[in-house]
């Protein structure tokens, strides 16, 4: 986003004081840097995080913008110089960008939600309120769509006691659940991390370090931000 | 013997895992797996029947009777799970061909049986009505990173005149065009063209 915001201060010229802007700028920045963190986090947790429905819409709006200005400078493309079309050029290759994290992200959890949807909607609120209403309707709908057909193919006509899906007896559990072991790369971002401990060990997490780690020993740590997932 | 059946749909679920397209739904041992099931329950019913007129003493019989409840249960519950995963495998694939944009035709339609059709077509708008709330941005579009915004194409089958921000492009067969990329994904996907 960034290369193309400057662009669109530029373009749009505006009036305002420069340390305003300045501070607008570096508020996109920040966003878009989150953004970049938010999906790296989405595709390496094993489990579904919190929906960061603000920073998606603001993107949203700006990625509004920018199509604006493009279209509003392609009308008279023939007439001005070439430096605009350079410009044009950096501005959709950012959107694309933009494009694919978001395209990407949503992807990812929704992928997430069709694998976990049992244990999210049997789990507890707290589960489900990481969905945005959107994912919520998909969830429940693709849940439904799916006990159609199983029910129509051969479930209806097993015996009763077979007819569960999210049968938890006989040693197998049908609710499939996120891998909270699985082992994930994070870099440690704030000063006051507390220590990992786990089986008499402890992980001291200073400031810029990188570990491997199991997923549910630093769930508490990236909760509050002080590490983040690479 | 008891779950063979099963172990061949399972399989079959394996092999088409890889498969382009769709292979036709195996209606008759789904209607076999579901008959066995069906006996080994009406064997439990009996052997429980048989279980209630002696049971303070247990003698050898009931140890044997014992196990068979017990391995009709495991055999009724793995069948159980490879139906559901067949079914789902099927109904993953399903998915994905929504999401890719296809349209789904011929062989394809053919190889489903009613209640797929039926899934495929609500999936269908169930994915529709979720994409409608972000209408800005192409969920359905690669999910590959993108790298240049121009691409250069080969046009393989003839496509008509396509109309984009840079003007109207005439995909006659064989030729090559210099075009953005987000204007031509479709017709990559569709096999019209093809990135060079």
């Amino acid at each position: 986003m960034e290369i193309g915001d400057i662009l669109k201060d530029l373009e749009r010229n505006v009036n305002d004081g420069r340390s305003s802007r300045f501070n607008l700028l570096e508020q996109k920045q920040q966003d878009f840097a989150k953004l970049n963190q938010t999906w790296i986090s989405e595709r390496t947790a094993p489990e579904l995080l919190p929906y960061q429905k603000e920073l998606v819409d603001s993107t949203l709006v700006r990625l509004r913008d920018q199509v604006e200005i493009i279209e509003i400078n392609s009308i008279e493309l023939e007439t001005t110089d070439a430096d605009i079309k350079l410009k044009l050029l950096i501005i959709e290759n950012e959107i694309e960008r933009i494009n694919f994290i978001i395209r990407s992200y949503l992807r990812c959890r929704l992928a997430k939600i069709d694998k976990f949807a049992a244990y999210i909607s049997y789990n507890s609120q707290t589960m489900i309120d990481r969905l945005s209403d959107g994912e919520i309707d998909y969830m429940t709908q693709h849940m439904k769509l799916l006990q159609e057909l199983y029910s129509k193919c051969f479930l209806q006509d097993l015996p009763d006691h077979l007819q569960l899906l999210d049968d938890t007896s006989g040693g197998i559990s049908m609710i499939t659940e996120p891998n909270f072991d699985k082992f994930v790369f994070i870099k440690v971002v704030t000063g006051d991390a507390k220590p990992v401990r786990f089986n008499d060990h402890e992980i001291v997490l200073e400031k810029d370090d990188i570990h491997t780690i199991q997923y549910k020993y630093i769930m508490k740590q990236l909760q509050q931000g002080d590490v983040v997932l690479i | 013997m008891y779950g063979d059946l099963a172990n061949k749909l399972i399989l079959e679920a394996k092999r088409s895992k890889n498969l382009e397209i769709l292979p036709l739904y195996k209606e008759e041992t789904i209607r076999s797996i579901v008959k066995e099931t069906k006996t080994l329950q009406n064997q439990l019913d009996n052997l429980d029947a048989g279980n209630n007129n002696n049971t303070l003493e247990s003698t050898q019989d009931d140890v044997n009777k014992n196990v068979q409840i017990f391995v009709n249960h495991l055999i009724m519950r793995r069948n159980k799970r490879v139906l559901l995963a067949y079914q789902r495998q099927r109904a993953d694939k399903l998915d994905k061909i929504t999401w890719d944009n296809v349209e789904p035709q011929g062989e394809l339609l053919e190889n489903l049986n009613f209640a797929e059709s039926e899934y495929l077509e609500k999936y269908n708008e169930l994915v529709t009505n979720y994409k409608n709330e972000i209408p800005d941005i192409d969920l359905s579009g690669s999910l590959d990173p993108p790298s240049d915004v121009f691409i250069d194409v080969r046009v393989l089958k003839d496509a008509g005149e396509i109309q984009t921000e840079y003007g109207v492009f005439n995909l006659t067969k064989d030729s090559q065009f210099f075009v953005r990329h987000s204007d031509v994904e479709r017709l990559i996907l569709q096999g019209y063209l093809k990135k060079l």
